[in-house]
């Protein structure tokens, strides 16, 4: 065992040229991409913080936007459901109002139907009650209704007034045709002669005449001088009257 | 055959250059091409190679952060450098026809005066002259005391490890004459366990004596400050 001086030196020297390229080589690249490492991942560490951070104030953020949009949508709810409110409010409105008109004129149409039905009914019972004052008369006209019925015109002939005779004594001075007397019964000769007289006094001449019956007249007489008639017959009273009561009807 | 004779191989000039200075050439070769082909490629997403060295690395600056937390990156590569070089030193023994460079005096001698060196260094560094201070402290008679500590710390980190290798290597020939081919793997196992443990040694006692240095002063103060 002896301590070689060479070897010791060489070997210090060695060791400190080790030392060097090791840190060179080893120790120092090995540190440093471990350290930029560490770097990276407290980077990525403060990132992530920073991330989160953000993240977490984009979260409340959110929160309050949502919040703001809830009360808004709350409010713009309620502002609806006002305008709803006061909408349906105008069209029940509307409507009540449509509705009492249309019942206003649903009742006027009624009232005018039932006026309506009411003149029908009156008219079908004036019918009714001409028809059956017609059928009435016809089983009681007789020779001697007719004959009153004569009386009574003659008789209204001469109490005619001016105007109406001298439209008659015109319209028979424009004859061309005979006067014709109609009669439910056939008259007798004295009758046509009262007839005759009566006339030619109401005319001032002396047409000529033509005597006929007709049974439609029920009883009475219809005189037909041109386009003028004079009626005195149980049928054409039954017309009048039927007329008349229809009328006011 | 003395193993702990000085083999000289050949001479640069007036420097006789033994096989210890050679077998270390060849381990700080091996060390920096393999350090050299490795770290060629570090990336932030390491690969298995590279996961192995920054295990390795990284122990060695938590080692070094424990002892000297002040002094951990100025101090990391020499005690560093002290474990891989030990480590591959001893380990060289294993392969046939090497003998480990740690089985010379001369070489475990000039590790111990590197350390010697490197605690003052260290100290004088972090704490300039200040440092001195440690030797008188707590009484200026304990100043012979400390110097024959630092002197026979340095001569056992030298003489541990010297004659730890020594006689490994020394009772394997022993065994190897007595028993022949037998038992070659036990003291092979026996080798390398003991490899690793002499250079975990050697270098934890640097560690503790380079750290006690640079840590010495602070402790001083804090302890002035407590009684102040």
């Amino acid at each position: 065992m002896n301590l070689d001086w060479t070897t010791y030196s060489l070997e210090i020297i060695n060791f400190l040229i080790l030392v060097w390229l090791l840190h060179r080589f080893l120790y120092k690249p090995v540190l440093d991409v471990m350290e930029r490492r560490r770097s990276a991942v407290e980077q990525n560490l403060a990132e992530a913080q920073a991330k989160r951070t953000q993240a977490d104030q984009l979260k409340v953020q959110y929160e309050n936007r949502l919040q703001e949009w809830n009360k808004e949508k709350e409010q713009a709810r309620n502002q609806l459901q006002g305008e709803i409110e006061t909408e349906r409010k105008q069209r029940m409105r509307a409507l009540e109002s449509a509705l009492k008109e249309e019942q206003n004129k649903r009742a006027v149409l009624e009232q005018r139907q039932r006026d309506e039905l009411q003149q029908h009914i009156e008219r079908v019972a004036i019918g009714h009650a001409a028809r059956f004052a017609s059928r009435l008369l016809s089983r009681v006209a007789s020779p001697e209704l007719e004959a009153r019925l004569l009386d009574m015109l003659i008789t209204d002939l001469s109490s005619l007034p001016q105007e109406q005779r001298s439209a008659l004594a015109q319209a028979a001075g424009e004859l061309a045709t005979p006067v014709r007397v109609l009669t439910a019964h056939t008259l007798t000769e004295a009758q046509q002669e009262r007839v005759t007289q009566a006339l030619n006094e109401l005319l001032g001449t002396s047409p000529h005449y033509e005597f006929n019956t007709d049974y439609q007249l029920i009883a009475g007489v219809r005189i037909q001088v041109g386009a003028r008639l004079i009626q005195a017959n149980v049928n054409e009273e039954l017309r009048l009257f039927q007329e008349a009561a229809q009328h006011d009807a | 055959m003395d193993i702990t004779e000085t083999t000289v191989l050949f001479h640069i000039g007036p420097l006789a250059i033994s096989q210890a200075v050679v077998t270390t050439w060849g381990v700080m070769v091996v060390l920096l091409a393999f350090c050299a082909m490795t770290t060629r490629h570090l990336a932030l997403r390491p690969g298995p190679l590279q996961n192995l060295l920054e295990a390795v690395v990284g122990a060695i600056e938590q080692a070094v952060q424990a002892a000297a937390p002040s002094q951990a990156r100025r101090i990391m590569p020499f005690i560093g450098t002290l474990w891989l070089f030990l480590l591959a030193a001893n380990l060289i023994g294993v392969v046939p026809g090497l003998t480990a460079p740690t089985t010379q005096l001369s070489v475990t001698a000039a590790l111990a005066s590197l350390v010697f060196v490197s605690v003052h260094w260290f100290g004088l560094r972090d704490h300039g002259w200040r440092y001195l201070r440690h030797y008188v402290s707590p009484s200026p008679l304990f100043l012979p005391f400390h110097l024959i500590s630092e002197i026979t710390r340095t001569a056992a980190l030298a003489v541990r490890l010297f004659g730890n290798m020594m006689s490994l290597e020394l009772a394997a020939l022993i065994i190897l004459f007595v028993a022949g081919l037998l038992v070659p793997i036990p003291i092979l196992m026996l080798h390398i366990v003991e490899a690793l443990v002499q250079a975990y040694i050697f270098g934890m006692l640097a560690l503790i004596y380079i750290g006690g240095a640079v840590q010495a002063h602070t402790v001083a103060r804090e302890n002035e400050q407590q009684k102040e």
